[in-house]
């Protein structure tokens, strides 16, 4: 039983890997302090642990943003200068304030923003931007403003922005921080629905149970425990030493 | 809707706010031009000119009301401006006035150029409020950059416009945190003023340095989705035929209003 799990597995590319990662900030302090973990296609992995563990610095290595010492291959691309352009195009970042993400006047060109600069063709573009607002669940909002939509309805939309690069890996930070219960429900309903492969960074234990069926703890800047998320959430002396708590 | 003082009036539906915004940019710009360069005695072309303003804010079914109390907003800046011209003017004497032991002559030119002055400010407000009434500040952007304004200039003030709402909402949970803090038991407290000057010192830089943060997130956000220092945009529309009869024929009205400005009035 195992051991047919275990080759099914082998036959599932591996989409990211990270081996031996530190990064440390311009103020000499050290965030990330030997980070590696391989996400394979589909897979939906919670990456959480508490404030300042490392988590948002982590996922800025995965399209270039911050470049550490260390190997990070995206899709079997090493996360370099000549490959930036292609991996930005596949790694969809999602940052944790929609008002960050969206800053374009309206809808339409925030969500155009990405398929306009990766090169595509007008028509292209206007077909990616209905799709993906359709995707999140927010046809017809095109034309609205930023600063008129309410918190939940600016996070689709932020999420939106990458889908219309069409990405293979979505990467989220804190995507229910500070929804209200409703608007967080349908938020991980719409997040269980897509097919990406997905690095979602959070300490809401009832998303990480709901939505990944992996969970990566990382506390200091290294990964404190790897594994399926119902045996890390039952450990309840594992969650409490790194400042979690169960669902 | 916190913030309905922008973009307020330019939701609501008339032809003026209909025509094409490339369109009004330019014949607003051009009304400008033409208020400024209308000499100070040609008073016939002032009334012409105003008239045009008055009856495209009836068009456009905005209150006359509400635009000219607007436009006033930019009268005590003029008159700070426009103050010393009827001394300094060379022309016949009209009175003299002391100001302390400091002797002052008004001139007749010097009042007739001040009027000028202090009618070609307004009307240029009251030409921009119009403008900015019945065109969306999104739709004003597209103008300028289809009107040649390079890109770099037109994402500036997209991001002015998109953050300053953000901005605003950042400085006023400063300014409740900080009334919240600012109990007064005893009335007599308050601090003294440069305490309080301090105080909000603080703020602002508080908000300067939040900006500063956030401006790094943004850029960080842009670059993930492909940015490279080279600004893409969607193709323009382009114009219509009454789009350009209209521009035409506005442009040859102040035209006209402007020759006859400099040849009888």
């Amino acid at each position: 039983m195992n051991t047919t799990r275990h080759r099914e597995e082998e036959m599932v590319p591996v989409v990211i890997e990270i081996d031996n990662l530190m990064y440390a900030y311009p103020d000499g302090q050290q965030a990330l302090k030997g980070v590696s973990l391989t996400v394979r296609e589909g897979e939906k992995v919670a990456i959480t642990g508490p404030n300042g563990a490392g988590k948002s610095t982590l996922f800025q290595h995965l399209n270039g943003i911050l470049n550490g010492d260390g190997m990070v291959r995206v899709m079997g691309m090493e996360v370099t200068d000549p490959h930036l352009g292609a991996i930005r195009a596949k790694v969809g970042l999602v940052f944790q304030d929609p008002d960050d993400q969206l800053f374009s006047p309206t809808a339409f060109e925030d969500v155009a923003f990405g398929p306009l600069h990766i090169g595509l063709p007008e028509g292209e573009v206007r077909r990616r931007v209905r799709w993906a607002l359709a995707q999140v669940g927010m046809e017809g909002f095109e034309d609205r403003m930023p600063h008129h939509l309410s918190l939940g309805e600016r996070k689709r939309i932020a999420i939106a922005t990458v889908l219309s690069m069409d990405p293979a890996i979505l990467v989220l930070d804190e995507p229910t921080s500070e929804l209200d219960p409703r608007s967080r429900r349908s938020l991980i309903q719409l997040l269980r629905e897509l097919p990406q492969t997905m690095l979602v960074a959070s300490h809401d234990m009832r998303l990480v149970r709901d939505l990944c069926p992996r969970t990566v703890i990382l506390d200091e800047g290294r990964i404190v425990a790897d594994g399926p998320t119902h045996r890390l959430l039952a450990d309840v002396e594992l969650l409490e030493r790194h400042g979690l708590e169960q669902p | 809707m916190k913030h309905a003082f922008l973009d307020q009036y330019s939701y609501q539906d008339s032809r003026v706010h209909r025509l094409d915004p490339r369109v009004k940019l330019v014949a607003t710009l051009a009304f400008i031009l033409a208020v400024t360069t209308t000499p100070p005695p040609a008073w016939p072309a002032f009334s012409v000119l105003l008239m045009l303003v008055l009856g495209l804010i009836w068009a456009a079914h905005l209150s006359l009301v509400v635009g000219l109390q607007r436009s006033m907003i930019a009268i005590p800046f003029t008159l700070v401006v426009a103050l010393s011209i009827p001394f300094t003017t060379a022309g016949e004497p009209l009175f003299h006035v002391r100001l302390f032991s400091w002797p002052l002559t008004i001139t007749d030119q010097g009042l007739l150029v001040f009027w000028a002055v202090v009618l070609r400010a307004w009307l240029s407000v009251l030409a921009a409020g119009l403008l900015t009434s019945t065109t969306h500040f999104v739709e004003l952007l597209r103008a300028m950059k289809s009107l040649g304004l390079p890109k770099v200039m037109v994402s500036v003030i997209s991001f002015m416009y998109r953050y300053i709402f953000v901005l605003v909402d950042e400085a006023m949970r400063l300014s409740v945190a900080r009334d919240s803090r600012s109990a007064d038991p005893d009335g007599r407290g308050g601090g003294t003023l440069l305490w309080r000057a301090k105080v909000l010192g603080g703020m602002i830089g508080t908000l300067f340095l939040r900006s500063y943060e956030r401006s790094e997130r943004i850029y960080a956000a842009m670059l993930s989705r492909g940015f490279t220092g080279e600004i893409h945009t969607l193709k323009d529309t382009s114009l219509q035929q009454k789009d350009v009869i209209t521009l035409t024929a506005f442009l040859t009205l102040l035209v006209a209003v402007e020759v006859m400005a400099h040849i009888y009035w």
